[in-house]
């Protein structure tokens, strides 16, 4: 190793081990339990580093468990991120919002960026009344897992998986680079989205399920446990203006129907296998 | 309890917009599938920035049957059928096939321009019948299982097919047409006197159909296959042209022996080409 080879590996292992000095970081947990006394109680969370657990708990309660980790390059950076990076919590009898970054203001990103290289993980576990209408996020480096809500369910990832189990209705499943997993506890009556980019989607119902579904499946394979029978579906047409050109879009899904049919479900993905499975 | 919700990966519901530029690969083979349910062609009807103007029109789309007729009307009437090729679902009681799927297609219109364009997956098979006015210049491509199929038409068409057969009757104006693995059939009811029409194949026929009192000089190259005409063809002598050319420090030499004839003492050129075809020059009406 010459000379000028030589500083510069000496310059840039003090720079490293500053960087790894001056590192910051924090953690703490805490729990806390909201009393809910509306008929169907609402549950948000909107979270953007870490996990998303609910289960069925009281029946007048939320019950929170949080795990936050708070980290930032340096001191001041660390201390930047309070202000930037934060787990704002509304709660009423109505139900609870937790969501990182005020509700109410939609410049969390900007604001996140100014503290580069700061980042907040809060793990969720999270215990709702039975019958709770739950929408759930996360960004990355974390999961969705929901069981047992008894309510619609919306629940949505980027950069990870979603599993939904013991549903009765949901809405909106989805993530971008996951796999997603939805499983019924009863046939379902109301319609539903299920959609992935990059991985697997598995959908379990119980046996004599009535369930219509159009398919957006580019790659991987498309399996039922369902003797189900392939079905025409219409082409959804949408027509608009854009930048002073009529523009027109077709898109043909692929039709299958369950059973007698029922509620439609809409199924997308790029990049993975969907297996309909039945409960056991 | 309304709260803005900063971090919803949007980005899910944008990307499946263009969901369709892969390719479904990975289907069960080897076995028998049910007969699918047949999606149904959906009728649309696009108008135009200035009714009674000419048209153009770009179709580009890797598997399709497209279909163009020249009419008197002052909108575009398509027919669309967006089918899944061969998609299928695994039952119990064995894979059946399915109907659509993933297909998708998005048409623009500006300033009389439209384009119809698709990132559905090769395997999946798009037909389009579109119904515009006669006076229209187009520019339509495909690769796959598919067939382009003109009519009717005033204007300037560039057609390409490269594993399909070009089929276009009743043309005033220039055309050029390639195919790699299929025929050709153009019928021009008038030869352009300003444009080049070229018809060229690798592996097909071509028949090029000319009113009897068109006046064209033809250029015909046909490397294994025969000239035939329903014309009196006066032969031009001609010598081969060979092309040298020095790169890369070596030389290559390029030869093509075309046949130069002129139709009803000559006009504009006319040049047809195929490499493992027959060559036919057609007499129509007029």
């Amino acid at each position: 190793m010459n000379k000028q080879a030589t500083i510069a590996f000496l310059a840039l292992l003090v720079v490293a081990d500053h960087a790894a000095a001056a590192a910051v970081t924090d953690q703490k947990t805490w729990s806390q339990s909201f009393p809910v006394t509306a008929a169907v109680p609402r549950l948000l969370i909107d979270n953007i580093w870490g996990n998303v657990r609910v289960r069925v708990g009281s029946a007048r309660e939320i019950a929170v468990t949080i795990d936050e980790k708070r980290s930032a390059p340096s001191q001041e950076l660390f201390e930047l991120s309070k202000q930037t990076i934060f787990l704002d919590v509304q709660a009423n009898a109505d139900g609870v919002a937790m969501v990182v970054g005020k509700p109410e203001d939609t410049t969390v990103r900007p604001r996140i960026n100014r503290c580069r290289g700061c980042r907040v993980d809060y793990q969720f576990e999270v215990t709702v009344p039975p019958g709770t209408q739950i929408d759930v996020s996360t960004v990355t480096d974390g999961g969705i897992d929901v069981a047992g809500g008894g309510g619609p369910v919306s629940a949505s990832n980027v950069n990870g998986p979603v599993a939904v189990k013991d549903l009765q209705e949901c809405s909106e499943i989805e993530s971008v680079n996951g796999a997603v997993e939805v499983s019924f506890a009863r046939a379902p009556s109301r319609d539903c989205s299920i959609k992935t980019i990059n991985g697997d989607i598995t959908l379990t119902v119980p046996g004599g399920t009535g369930l219509d579904a159009a398919l957006s499946v580019m790659q991987g394979d498309i399996v039922s446990e369902f003797d189900l029978e392939p079905l025409a579906l219409p082409a959804k047409i949408d027509q608009h203006k854009e930048e002073g050109r009529f523009v027109y879009h077709i898109e043909q899904a692929a039709g299958i129907r369950l059973g007698t049919g029922g509620p439609t479900f809409s199924i997308e993905s790029l990049n993975g296998d969907l297996r309909i499975r039945k409960s056991k | 309890m309304s709260t803005a919700r900063t971090f919803i990966p949007r980005v899910a519901i944008a990307l499946t917009a263009v969901l369709g530029a892969a390719v479904a690969f990975g289907q069960a083979r080897n076995a028998t599938a049910a007969t699918p349910a047949q999606p149904q062609a959906e009728t649309i009807t696009i108008p135009l920035s200035r009714p009674g103007d000419p048209l153009a029109m770009h179709i580009d789309i890797i598997s399709a049957h497209i279909e163009v007729i020249g009419e008197e009307r002052k909108d575009v009437a398509l027919s669309v059928t967006l089918s899944s090729g061969r998609r299928k679902i695994i039952t119990p009681s064995g894979p059946k096939l399915l109907a659509g799927g993933g297909s998708g297609l998005e048409i623009n219109e500006r300033d009389n321009y439209v384009s119809i364009e698709s990132d559905t997956p090769p395997t999946n098979r798009i037909t389009i019948v579109a119904r515009v006015p006669r006076r229209a210049s187009l520019d339509l491509s495909t690769i796959n299982e598919g067939e382009i199929i003109v009519r009717d038409i005033v204007g300037d068409l560039q057609l390409e097919n490269v594993n399909g057969p070009i089929t276009a009757s009743n043309i005033t104006g220039s055309v050029i047409a390639e195919s790699v693995n299929n025929l050709i059939a153009v019928g021009l009811a008038g030869v352009a006197a300003g444009g080049a029409t070229s018809l060229s194949s690798l592996n097909g026929d071509i028949t090029l159909t000319l009113p009897a009192s068109a006046k064209a000089e033809l250029h015909l190259d046909t490397s294994r296959g025969e000239i035939v005409s329903d014309f009196e063809l006066d032969v031009k002598p001609s010598k081969p042209r060979i092309e040298r050319s020095e790169s890369r420090g070596g030389v290559s030499v390029r030869m093509e022996d075309v046949i130069v004839a002129t139709v009803n003492g000559g006009g504009p050129v006319v040049r047809v080409k195929t490499l493992n075809g027959t060559i036919k020059i057609a007499k129509g009406g007029g």
